[in-house]
């Protein structure tokens, strides 16, 4: 019943301290949230204690949702405010213990912990997916992805390699991230 | 300041660069501040980090388990010796190189050549070979008689070449000494039927009539010195009837 009302609407029967419909809000963005913060930490621990702080944050202050701005982009703002706060923490620890870090993230992934049958599941059907979009990409997007995921190269360095210019690279991987999200999804992504 | 717009219809450059963490410390301070503003910029954020969170997780789960191959080069040594020694020298690599640098043309040229060589090579010892045999045949002109009762004939008659070449004049040599042999025509009594006995011969061997027969198709080898298998009128056998040879 909750799937087939708007974000909107949820947050509404979310203010009136509707735990479901908060719950339902959670379904639909965790995994977002949780991939924008791991764009952001570029560590899956410390992603997914911020996706966590993003939710409770949210649900703290539903009431003062106004409803002038999409519910995607509300969560996202928290998101990324809990990002920095959780970055400048780390920059002001590292400091604290001289640490002689260049600033240079570690770029570490840990396996997830989905541990409920319902979480497996939708794991192993996400992958198929991304099986098949990387699959259907053209070659020369494919060739990017593959450079820069698998074998972990620089973007200076796949332009070495592919001697093409820097600005292509990017450019490539842009459209094939953008294909893939489109396929993943399949819906439109929003890019205004 | 971040250029949104640009990132995303130009080069988007910061957006990726900061996703893959290749953004200087400078441009990332900038970059943040602006996604606490911008709310477009975050959702980009969030949807490009979770496209490529699919491949990540796609990579985890189906190749960081897969052990990496192990990489073997067989007789690597031997190949560092072999493009590390020098070039065997001898004549005939020393050769081979040479044709090998030849051009193709120059190859087919030199092929034409030898083959036109060893044709005439083979011409010349034709001729000399025929030649010889006029000259032996013209010293010695054995004349085949056949019993009247048209006994086997034994000699066949020379070849038409080896008699033109026998009727040319400069084989009639007159500083050349030709010994006076009489000339005694090998005679062969019929023993039985189908059989003969050569009765003049050195040996006078048996001979077979399907021999006979052979030895009317081919020329007499007088140059031949295969007692076993000429059964044809040698030199040796007349000289054998004869006295001593009149030396001049």
């Amino acid at each position: 019943m909750l799937a087939h009302l708007t974000d909107e609407q949820l947050v509404e029967l979310a203010v009136s301290r509707d735990r479901e419909a908060f719950g339902e809000i959670v379904k639909r963005w965790e995994r977002k949230i949780f991939a924008l913060c791991f764009g952001m930490l570029s560590r899956e621990d410390d992603a997914r204690d911020a996706a966590q702080e993003t939710f409770i944050s949210a649900y703290r202050n539903l009431a003062n949702f106004r409803g002038e701005a999409k519910v995607s982009s509300w969560l996202h703002r928290i998101a990324v405010n809990q990002c920095l706060t959780v970055k400048r923490r780390a920059k002001t620890r590292s400091e604290e213990f001289l640490d002689d870090d260049d600033g240079r993230e570690e770029r570490v992934f840990v396996a997830p912990l989905h541990n409920s049958p319902s979480r497996k599941a939708e794991q192993v059907e996400r992958l198929k997916l991304v099986r098949t979009a990387v699959s259907s990409l053209p070659t020369d997007l494919r060739q990017v992805i593959v450079m820069k995921e698998f074998e972990e190269m620089t973007f200076q360095e796949i332009s070495d390699t592919l001697e093409i210019p820097l600005s292509t690279v990017k450019s490539r991987l842009y459209t094939a991230l953008k294909q893939l999200r489109m396929k993943l999804d399949r819906v439109p992504l929003e890019i205004a | 300041m971040f250029d949104r717009k640009r990132n995303l219809d130009g080069d988007h450059g910061d957006l990726l660069s900061y996703i893959y963490g290749e953004m200087d410390e400078q441009s990332r301070n900038i970059f943040e501040s602006h996604l606490e503003e911008c709310d477009d910029c975050a959702v980009d954020l969030g949807a490009f980090s979770d496209a490529r969170l699919g491949v990540v997780e796609w990579r985890r789960s189906d190749f960081d388990h897969l052990a990496t191959p192990e990489i073997v080069i067989p007789q690597a040594e031997d190949v560092v010796v072999l493009v590390a020694s020098p070039a065997k020298s001898g004549f005939f690599t020393g050769l081979a190189e040479l044709i090998g640098s030849v051009p193709v043309f120059a190859k087919a040229g030199a092929g034409l050549v030898a083959a036109a060589l060893l044709i005439g090579v083979i011409y010349v010892s034709f001729s000399a070979n025929s030649s010889q045999v006029a000259v032996a045949d013209m010293n010695s002109k054995p004349e085949v008689r056949s019993q009247p009762d048209s006994a086997p004939v034994t000699l066949a008659p020379a070849p038409s070449s080896t008699v033109e070449i026998a009727k040319d004049d400069k084989f009639k040599s007159e500083d050349r000494p030709v010994p006076a042999v009489r000339r005694v025509a090998p005679q062969t009594k019929v023993i039985g039927q189908g059989q003969q006995i050569a009765v003049n011969g050195p040996k006078a061997r048996r001979l077979n009539p399907l021999r006979t027969e052979t030895a009317k198709s081919v020329a007499p080898r007088l140059n031949s010195f295969d007692d076993e298998e000429d059964q044809t009128l040698r030199l040796s056998d007349l000289f054998s009837q004869v006295g001593p040879i009149r030396q001049y």
